[in-house]
């Protein structure tokens, strides 16, 4: 080949490489438009998830919107409530029974195998919920959308830190006291009264604003914030369609060890933002590679009534329950079930008013650990559920006799996390 | 032509590299709270602590302001709560945050029907910034049907207690009550 030839096809490489480049950012952005409804109307199912009454995808139910977006700007909204304080006040749409899929670890529990389309959200994460929710939703209003966005009261509060307090009918509502004004208004729906649907639609209506007119250091701070807040699952996102958007509040299969709690609340209120939780987590590690592992789980109550919980952790598959014990009289459980990707240890525990109940499991865990050349790598992924805001985490990990540490990372006592907790130790 | 060259490519990567810096720090900044500043009117009536100021429809007097935690105000405030059965509001504030509570004697001095809503009364801190109300309760002897049809009968008299969620370091300067013409300002001292 001549240094002609050469050149024209060094210069051909280059053109195609530019080409991609140009393709790769272009695409993220034609993705984003099209979610923004620039190339066509967009309809999306918004969830309100009240974390004050936590769920397994985040929180109850209580208001469900479905929101149209044209060139980026809302061009129809409406909203249902489902969780109002007497079953005829909620909206006849969601009221109605949906099928219950699993999780096996809930429908066995209970017995049950249908709820209203409001408590449906039983899965283990929002991004099993959505699909079905997708549908469910359909097959109750007739509406088709092309996506689910499922936000939290602590997502509201962060976001209206940014967008600053709305006005309605006179009244201010701020971060301060939002959540406050949507459980006051859930609580006294009566007669078709409109108050929580007017804070919900005047509060999306002023964010969407916010979105389009303010300054671009706002919108960075509020596109930060939202980055967070997807990372902590208190935003999820499920596109039905799309390339660059991928659902929110995913539990990962892991190959290594790794503790997802997810809880309910049974009917005890709007008490969440009183109940802290710890886990205790210590680990013996076995020259196998196989462990065993002692999780207490410490609900402290500060609520001034009692708090009901259906509690279920997830751990590696083949994981064998060997004992566990309680703090508290009122405990139903464990009841163990299996799925191909996690063993569940599922029980209800009662804990009094301003009390402190514990509850333990003792379990061994098959192989767990990683060979790296001479090295060993034990890793543990803490998934949190959606809608918790923050829990307390202590750690010891046990090595097998005769190994020698090599580093460790967050391993020890009263570490707090907002997210998921990545712990790993690695020894010779 | 390289010593331009190189300028121009030492420009261009001191841009980006500005322009990276920036943003991160825009992004990695901490996120302002939005305060709201109430500015009282001249118009407004004004009574100190315990002695009441009316609008010429209702009178209200300021009993006091109390931080939630205090057992006292904990065991009313779970009483009236226990009353009320609309919803059971926990006493356990997020980190960073105390709850306050408001003793406010209301009374109507009109004689008919009135409006009323406990979600027009304001918080003022000392440095002027205004707390919204997260709930109220009323005390014995008084229905919680005023709160929720937000009218006060012709003989309506009965404390009420409004909580406030305010940082920890916050003081309560002053209540208002934003809604009558003029508004009635409370001090707390």
């Amino acid at each position: 080949m001549d240094d002609h030839a050469r050149s024209r096809t060094r210069r051909y490489v280059a053109v195609i490489i530019l080409g991609a480049v140009v393709v790769a950012l272009l695409l993220p952005i034609v993705d984003g438009l099209s979610v923004a409804g620039f190339l066509g109307d967009k309809t999306y199912l918004l969830i309100l998830q009240d974390n004050a009454e936590i769920r397994p995808t985040g929180g109850l139910m209580d208001v469900v919107g479905v929101v149209t977006v044209h060139n980026g700007r809302i061009a129809s909204l409406q909203y249902y409530y489902g969780s109002s304080a007497e079953p005829k006040e909620s909206s006849p749409q969601l009221s109605g029974l949906v099928h219950l899929d699993g999780p096996e670890s809930f429908t066995k529990f209970f017995n049950v195998n249908q709820s209203t389309l409001t408590d449906s959200n039983v899965q283990y994460d929002f991004a099993s919920f959505a699909p079905k929710m997708e549908s469910d939703f359909y097959n109750a209003t007739g509406y088709r959308v092309d996506g689910i966005i499922a936000v939290d009261l602590t997502a509201i509060e962060a976001v209206m830190n940014i967008t600053g307090p709305i006005t309605i009918s006179g009244e201010v509502i701020t971060s301060r006291n939002v959540a406050d004004r949507l459980h006051y208004d859930s609580a006294t729906i009566k007669g078709g009264k409109t108050a929580l649907t007017d804070l919900l639609r005047t509060l999306t209506f002023d964010i969407a604003r916010f979105i389009t007119d303010s300054s671009v250091p706002q919108k960075l701070a509020l596109y930060s914030t939202m980055q967070g807040l997807e990372r902590e699952k208190h935003v999820q996102l499920y596109p039905n369609q799309g390339f660059f958007f991928h659902t929110g509040g995913e539990r990962r299969a892991l190959a290594a060890d790794f503790i997802s709690v997810v809880d309910t609340t049974l009917g005890t209120g709007k008490a969440d933002p009183g109940v802290n939780r710890t886990l205790d987590y210590h680990v013996v590690l076995l020259p196998s590679g196989s462990a065993i592992s002692n999780l207490t789980l410490t609900y402290t109550n500060n609520c001034w009534w009692d708090y009901d919980v259906f509690t279920t952790t997830l751990v590696p598959p083949g994981a064998r329950l060997v004992g566990g014990h309680h703090t508290t009289v009122f405990f139903n459980g464990p009841e163990v079930t299996r799925s191909k990707d996690a063993a569940a240890f599922s029980s209800t525990v009662r804990v009094p008013a301003n009390a402190k109940v514990r509850v333990t499991y003792l379990y061994k865990t098959p192989h767990r650990v990683d060979t790296r050349g001479i090295a060993q790598q034990y890793d543990l992924y803490i998934q949190k559920q959606a809608g918790i805001n923050r829990y307390v985490l202590n750690t010891s990990v046990q090595l097998p006799r005769g190994a020698r540490l090599i580093d460790m990372e967050n391993v020890g006592a009263n570490q707090v996390f907002t997210g998921d907790a990545h712990v790993h130790v690695g020894y010779i | 032509m390289n010593t331009k060259r190189g300028a121009v490519i030492a420009v261009v990567i001191l841009l980006v590299v500005i322009a990276l810096v920036a943003s991160e720090a825009v992004l990695s900044s901490p996120i302002s709270v939005n305060n709201p500043v109430y500015t009282i009117p001249g118009s407004a009536v004004r009574a100190s602590l315990h002695k009441s100021a009316s609008d010429g429809t209702i009178a209200l007097r300021l009993n006091g302001v109390s931080d939630a935690s205090n057992p006292a105000i904990r065991y009313e405030w779970i009483t009236f709560s226990r009353q009320s059965g609309v919803y059971n509001f926990s006493l356990a504030p997020p980190p960073g945050n105390r709850y306050v509570v408001a003793n406010v004697t209301v009374m109507n001095v009109h004689h008919t029907a009135v409006p009323f809503t406990y979600t027009r009364f304001v918080l003022i801190s000392q440095d002027n910034i205004a707390y919204y109300p997260n709930y109220a309760l009323c005390d014995h002897g008084c229905s919680d049907n005023i709160l929720e049809n937000r009218t006060l009968n012709a003989t309506f008299t009965s404390d009420l207690h409004v909580l406030f969620s305010v940082p920890t370091t916050t003081r309560a300067a002053k209540l208002a009550y934003t809604v009558s013409t003029p508004p009635v300002v409370l001090s707390t001292s």
